[in-house]
């Protein structure tokens, strides 16, 4: 099958693959560790920042000293030469920002990528076992990624800033020593006020972000229930609701504005007042003949300079603790315990040497006679009621084999074992007599196909998921008229180029039931494991594709799980599964106990 | 299904002139304000030139071996400057957030208002991740600009302006030194502008992509898990996560060639300007002090321009999320014609009983053809319509039609005579519940009041109740306050149908459609929902599309719905014995089931 085209636009960076191991001790080693991958970039970016830097700190200094040594009666040729500075200072700044920009801008983005990278891999990854509801991971997959980039994003702006700042010290320190003291022990007490005064009204700016994030829940939310609010005409209500939201998040957004104004106007007044004091004293210094008129206009310049790298320095406290709080919220998912143990590991791990001998002779792809599966005393569930039921069977392979179980928590469960969404509490499934827990998943699930109730389709088109697990199209034609799946293309507007929607939303129950279990027909794989396969669908559809399912899956093993009479006609064999034991018998054998006709007449 | 082009048709984003138009409006009665803010910025950015000639002044006395003395004056400048700065920025500042702030609260009010009244299919074609990103990522982008951005452009546009004006009274030569540079400025905004646009535009799009592909993985693990999807679904993420960087890389690469630009005009200016200071001063014409003054005027600018011009990065980016968002507005249905006398009280049965009645409907998706080809039927007050057909026959699309969720092509849908399409919210009245759920954000009680916001606690029980939620909502943690939906308490797709049922139930409607409401909940609950939707049904008229046959057997009257066209009509026995697609249907139900009736 060729990959759906999912994207246009430009060409892109071809997305590295996560190599080596995810560093997940700790949310430091997470940071640091998707730092250390883009290294160079911000090796360039830190070196260029700081030349930019260091060249924009230059230019009060050459306007000083073209001021004091050309425009005060000084040469033709003096003039040329410092403009010739100027020049070569302003060439410095630009080139070393566009190249700085771009390295920075790489590391940022790549770093945050790399994160999401390792946490998708994670999520979809074979295990299982990461249970964070949807929107919470993808908040931390977009957001929380997004964060951990910013800092690398923001790292090198602070190592120049600390270059800089250093330099700068240096300069006005050979001019004045009294001058440069001042000025640096200045800004720093400048700074430090600013900050106590903002922390104490950071917990009014929390409430306003508070306020907004729950509107935009709200609207999200809304939006996501549309369907569902109209069927009853709710949804003035809701929204009803979100302007009241939205109000109180605005009242809330005027309130921290205030506060905001009220600090970034004693800021400058703070500043304002340091700078008069530094002129001040600077001229008093320069009228006492202790410093000359271009170290003067420099040191002035120099003075308001040094507060940028230094507000820098001073946030870069805050903007790491904000990285590290979303590199822990990245940790959590990537340390999440697995549902099942992949047999791949637990073979370097263990040595299981035989097993694994087994299990490639016996169960190599195709071969003769495969597919056999057994429960072996297999407890479904752990509820007190549900432990009586234990399924004890035998799916010979080759054959079409129902179950049916009058608890549907505990029915569900079977699907999910044989995907290994989870392991047993005790019993053990067999595949051609190996355990499937010592198979690795991918094999596993290669041979075994578990077609989830739930199943769910994936954006593109109807024809990309009908062919999303077989490339041969003659299969996936047989397999769509199987499922009635053929009538599915010929109902929806553009055929099977009709895009499913997100979730396959754009289409029916019915239809994406059909087209879910053709996608599975497709593959033919040696075991199909079905689940309720055709709950919304018309009868005479169903009996169709229970009818029609049998004969493309002869002689390959298919077990249903299902007490659609339907399909339990079809199969070969039926297992009944009570809290009184396990019976196998035919269809029309079970249909004279009273037990089994209560289950499958509804 | 709908959707008639390959790519989903997105919403419409709104033209420059549609948004210029809109806030407008937004700001209408509001011109006082407006002129307030704009003075206490201007007088803020004025006061900027303080420092500058402070410095001027005391490099001069500097020059003139002055006494100390002479540096009275310009200390006691700076220092009245930086009083008067701060508080004029104040209120700069705090005028500003008056303006704005409720202006764009009511821009998303309206956003969110309009979303909810558009057409279902406007919104299935669109996608839903394409809205969501519209009332939650833009009007963050738009709402940040509000209270950040926006007063940094403005006040940096007026600290240039005053700049330029204070260079101009030092000395018209100065002013005119500085010339030079506007026209590289300019030329590199426009360039700027150009290329930048699409670009952000574009990155916004793929950024949405993004989010979709991740929540799309996040929302099918099992699925991705079973079919060994896993590895494509994590290309696809990474293939959208890579595309939404390349629109950054771009971003980035035009905004240092823009900032290069701007250093050759500053450096062009600044050299003119020391240039002319030169010649100035060798002829006598101007002091020391002049000149410094105005090479700092100028360097002054360049952080005025360079913030301007670093928010116009944010700038751009909530434009092109204010045009998603008013153009979300522009997709306003004509006109909805809300009916002149509203009628009964919204949510409250009718006095009388009306009868729901559809006459020769058509309907086709889109250019798509035609799914309904003239269906007519009618459902008294107080009857139960069973509409069975194979899948695929229309009998959603039906649904959605009597729901007046969907207006027909041709023919109509009338309620006690009425055209639906007349009624304001006619699902009030005939409420559909389809297989599809969501819990909201919020507790069991704020999920039900969905219905009717009024409801009482005493009412809220009773629904449950009706619905046989009681138990399990009861065993939650706080009962019916335990918040669900979002992060809340998780529950089962059975679960949350019967919160559907009851949230109807207490919305107390004529007519209640259900959708194969019952179909798609796993069998565990699927039993629980039938007694819910039964007790649901009791006393109303209803419409019930399903394919179980035992909720249809005893249905008052029965449609059969081939392709698109009623071909039978009757009660059960009467559709039995006189074969066709009914009988067949009933046979394929029947076949393998103990004969429970006859």
């Amino acid at each position: 099958m060729a990959a759906p085209v999912l994207t246009r636009g430009p060409r892109r960076t071809p997305a590295r693959p996560a190599t080596g191991p995810v560093p997940v001790g700790s949310s430091r080693q997470l940071l640091w560790g998707a730092l250390r991958t883009r290294r160079r970039d911000l090796l360039a970016a830190s070196v260029l920042y700081s030349t930019h830097q260091l060249g924009e700190s230059m230019v009060p200094v050459v306007i000083g000293l073209t001021i004091s040594h050309a425009v005060d009666h000084g040469s033709r040729a003096s003039i040329g030469l410092w403009l010739g500075v100027l020049a070569a200072d302003f060439v410095l700044l630009s080139m070393s920002y566009r190249f700085g920009a771009r390295a920075s801008m790489r590391a940022k983005q790549h770093t945050g990528h790399q994160v999401r990278m390792w946490l998708t891999d994670r999520v979809v990854g074979p295990a299982g076992g990461v249970s964070h509801p949807p929107g919470d991971l993808l908040s931390r997959a977009s957001s929380d990624a997004d964060r951990v980039g910013a800092y690398a994003g923001m790292f090198a702006i602070a190592v120049a800033a600390a270059v800089v700042l250093t330099a700068a010290t240096a300069v006005l320190l050979s001019f004045s020593l009294l001058l440069g003291a001042v000025i640096v022990a200045g800004t720093a007490v400048l700074l430090v006020a600013q900050n106590s005064a903002s922390r104490l009204l950071r917990r009014r700016s929390g409430t306003e972000q508070h306020q907004r994030a729950r509107a935009t829940t709200l609207a999200e939310d809304l939006v996501r229930g549309l369907r569902v609010l109209k069927g009853i005409g709710a949804q003035r209500n809701a929204a009803d609701a979100y302007c009241r939201a939205s109000r109180t998040a605005g009242a809330a957004s005027l309130h921290a504005t205030s506060s905001q104004a009220t600090l970034a106007s004693v800021g400058a007044l703070l500043t304002g007042l340091y700078l008069t004091a530094i002129t001040g004293l600077g001229g008093w210094l320069a009228l006492d003949g202790r410093l000359d008129l271009g170290r003067l206009v420099a040191a002035l310049g120099l003075a308001q300079f040094v507060i940028g790298p230094m507000r820098v320095l001073s946030g870069a406290s805050a903007a790491y603790a904000r990285a590290l709080a979303s590199a822990e919220r990245v940790r959590e998912v990537l340390a999440s315990e697995s549902a099942v143990q992949d047999a791949v590991q637990v073979q370097v791990q263990v040595q299981v040497q035989d097993a694994a001998q087994q299990q490639h002779t016996a169960v190599g792809r195709g071969g003769k006679g495969a597919g056999e599966i057994a429960f072996a005393g297999v407890a479904l569930g752990g509820a007190a009621d549900r432990a009586a039921l234990r399924l004890e069977a035998v799916v010979p392979a080759g054959t079409m084999t129902g179950v049916v179980c009058g608890d549907p928590v505990a029915a569900a469960r079977i699907p999910h074992l044989l995907a290994r969404e989870h392991d047993p509490s005790s019993g053990t499934v067999l595949l051609d007599h190996v355990p499937i827990r010592d198979l690795p998943l991918d094999d596993l699930r290669a041979r075994v196909l578990v077609s989830p109730h739930e199943a769910v389709l994936l954006p593109g088109t109807v024809a990309d998921n009908l062919a999303a697990l077989a490339a041969e199209p003659a299969a996936v034609e047989r397999a769509a008229a199987a499922a009635f799946a053929d009538q599915v293309v010929e109902a929806v507007p553009a055929g099977e180029r009709t895009p499913v929607g997100d979730r396959g939303e754009a289409l029916s129950g019915g239809q994406r039931q059909r087209v879910a279990l053709a996608r599975v027909l497709a593959a033919a794989p040696p075991v199909l494991v079905l689940h309720d396969p055709t709950t919304a669908v018309d009868a005479v559809t169903e009996a169709g594709i229970a009818a029609r399912v049998g004969r493309l899956r002869q002689g390959l093993t298919t077990l249903v799980v299902t007490t659609s009479p339907a399909w339990l006609a079809r199969c070969d064999q039926v297992v009944l599964l009570t809290p009184g034991g396990c019976r196998v018998a035919p269809h029309t054998a079970l249909l004279g106990e009273d037990a089994y006709r209560e289950l499958v007449a509804r | 299904m709908s959707a008639p082009h390959a790519q989903p048709a997105l919403l419409p984003v709104a033209t420059g002139r549609q948004v210029r138009d809109y806030l407008r409006t937004l700001l209408r009665g509001r011109r006082l304000l407006l002129a307030g803010t704009v003075a206490a910025m201007a007088a803020q950015s004025a006061l900027a030139l303080a420092g500058p000639v402070a410095i001027g002044r005391a490099t001069q006395a500097v020059v003139d071996h002055r006494s100390s003395a002479a540096l009275a004056g310009p200390v006691a400048l700076l220092a009245a400057a930086a009083l008067a700065a701060a508080a004029t920025g104040w209120a700069a500042t705090v005028l500003l957030a008056r303006l704005v702030l409720p202006a764009i609260a009511r821009l998303r009010e309206d956003a969110v208002t309009t979303v909810v009244e558009l057409p279902v299919d406007a919104v299935e074609a669109g996608g839903t991740g394409d809205l969501v990103s519209r009332v939650s990522g833009d009007v963050e982008l738009v709402s940040d600009a509000a209270s950040g951005a926006l007063g940094s452009f403005v006040g940096s546009a007026l600290a240039i302006v005053s700049a330029l004006a204070g260079l101009a009274a030092l000395d018209w030569r100065f002013a005119v030194a500085a010339l030079p540079a506007v026209p590289i400025q300019a030329g590199t905004l426009r360039w700027y502008l150009r290329t930048s646009r699409p670009i952000y535009a574009a990155g916004r799009i793929a950024d949405g992509r993004r989010a979709s592909a991740l929540l799309t993985g996040f929302t099918a693990l099992p699925t991705l898990r079973a079919l060994r999807l896993g590895a494509s679904q994590q290309q696809r993420i990474g293939a959208a996560s890579a595309d939404s960087m390349e629109y950054e890389f771009r971003a980035t690469r035009a905004a240092t060639r823009f900032f290069g630009r701007l250093n050759l005009a500053e450096f062009t200016g600044l050299g003119a300007i020391l240039l002319v200071a030169f010649l100035l001063v060798r002829s006598g014409q101007a002091d020391v002090g002049a000149a410094t003054t105005a090479a700092l005027f100028f360097a002054g600018l360049f952080d005025p321009i360079n913030a301007l011009l670093g928010v116009f990065d944010s700038m751009q980016q909530a434009g092109a999320g204010l045009r998603r968002l008013v153009g979300i507005t522009t997709v306003r249905p004509a006109a909805a014609p809300p009916d002149p006398d509203p009628g009964p009280d919204p949510g409250r049965r009718p006095p009388t009983e009306p009868s729901l009645a559809a006459d020769d409907v058509r309907f086709g998706y889109g250019p798509g053809p035609d799914v309904l080809h003239g269906v007519s039927l009618r459902v008294e007050p107080g009857q139960r319509l069973a509409v069975v057909g194979t899948t695929g026959s229309g009998k959603s699309t039906l649904a959605s039609l009597l729901a007046g969720l969907r207006e027909p092509g041709a023919g109509s849908v009338t309620f006690g005579g009425a055209a639906l399409t007349a009624l304001d919210l006619p699902q009030r009245h005939i409420a559909l519940v389809t297989q599809e759920t969501h819990v909201f954000a919020g507790s069991v009680a704020d999920n039900l009041r969905l219905g009717r916001p009024g409801a009482g606690d005493a009412e809220i029980r009773a629904a449950l109740a009706a619905v046989g939620a009681t138990a399990w909502v009861d065993a939650l943690p706080d009962g019916a306050g335990t918040a669900i939906g979002g992060g809340g308490h998780p529950l089962t797709a059975g679960q949350a149908q019967q919160l559907a049922l009851a949230r109807v139930r207490l919305l107390d409607p004529s007519v209640v459609i259900l959708d194969e409401a019952t179909a798609e909940a796993g069998s565990d609950a699927a039993r629980a929902l039938d007694h819910a939707a039964a007790a649901l049904v009791e006393g109303r008229s209803a419409v019930v599309v399903a394919h179980r046959f035992t909720q249809v057997v005893d249905a008052d009257a029965i449609v059969v719905l081939e392709q698109g066209r009623v071909t039978a009509h009757g009660t059960h026995d009467q559709l039995r014995s006189a074969g066709g697609a009914y009988a067949s249907l009933w046979r394929a139900w029947s076949q393998g089931r103990p004969a429970d009736e006859d």
